[in-house]
């Protein structure tokens, strides 16, 4: 809990995933807040990706 | 150790907490606001686990170009909910509350990353993630991207360019009442088909045949 692992990193990329899925279905009338969603769905990617280069090290060799 | 770890608690349930906001928020310039907090504190994790370079591009990217084509596609579109037929003033008071929540909490993000990067060898090779600090970011993806992963990087680039113009050729459509500029008209004009020479009779003037 007290030390910060690739755990928590995925979970924090879960969590948004999660909202981002959400919130495509909460907000069905409106094309932005979609598109906003779908925002938070690649940025959870984008977490997921760093965080797991720098746990692998396969970017600074 | 623990300041790592009260780092990412902070920024992370800063970063959840606008992402349900925006969800959950009734007006849409609202939810671009924190949309905004959101990928400024992402990118401030990002600066904090080591990859300085991707967090940087985030902030640019997201934050100076999508964020504020959302904006303006809010604006262009007049989607937001609240009635704007009141008085203006009235939407400054109601707006002012939340731009000056989102601002203040940016604020403090900035000053807190500042005085965390003061010190990001110790969080970074503190924590279990390891990293090595002796070769920059920027420098390290410059090495492999341009001589490992060159081709990748090139069909990349190809793909956006379709995506260029496919865009374009969406929007472009051919309107019957414009009147466009015409280059090999304008080219093409003479001193004969533009040019007459009239005698003009005295008291009478010039009929123009259109």
């Amino acid at each position: 809990m007290i030390e910060i692992t690739i755990g928590h990193y995925l979970t924090l990329a879960a969590i948004i995933f999660s909202i981002g899925v959400v919130g495509i279905f909460l907000n069905r009338k409106n094309v932005i807040i979609i598109l906003m969603s779908i925002e938070l769905i690649l940025l959870a990617v984008n977490i997921n990706l760093v965080s797991f280069s720098i746990y692998l090290q396969n970017l600074v060799v | 150790m623990l300041a790592h770890t009260l780092f990412f608690y902070f920024f992370s349930t800063i970063a959840v907490f606008s992402a349900i906001m925006v969800t959950v928020s009734r007006n849409t310039v609202v939810s671009v606001f924190f949309l905004i907090l959101v990928f400024i504190s992402i990118s401030i994790l990002f600066i904090m686990i080591g990859a300085e370079f991707l967090g940087m591009i985030m902030l640019i990217v997201y934050v100076g170009a999508v964020a504020v084509l959302f904006l303006f596609v809010v604006m262009m579109l007049n989607v937001s909910q609240v009635n704007i037929k009141k008085t203006s003033r009235k939407g400054f008071i109601n707006n002012i509350s939340i731009g000056l929540f989102v601002g203040i909490v940016i604020f403090l993000e900035l000053l807190v990353v500042i005085g965390g990067w003061k010190y990001k060898a110790d969080f970074i090779n503190l924590s279990e993630i390891n990293f090595n600090t002796n070769i920059t970011n920027t420098h390290a993806l410059g090495n492999i991207l341009y001589t490992d992963y060159i081709h990748l990087f090139q069909i990349s680039g190809m793909i956006l360019l379709a995506s260029m113009i496919g865009a374009i050729y969406l929007t472009f459509t051919k309107k019957e009442n414009i009147k466009r500029q015409s280059y090999f008209e304008q080219i093409e004009r003479e001193k004969s088909t533009a040019v007459e020479l009239l005698e003009v009779e005295n008291d009478k003037g010039v009929n123009l045949d259109d």
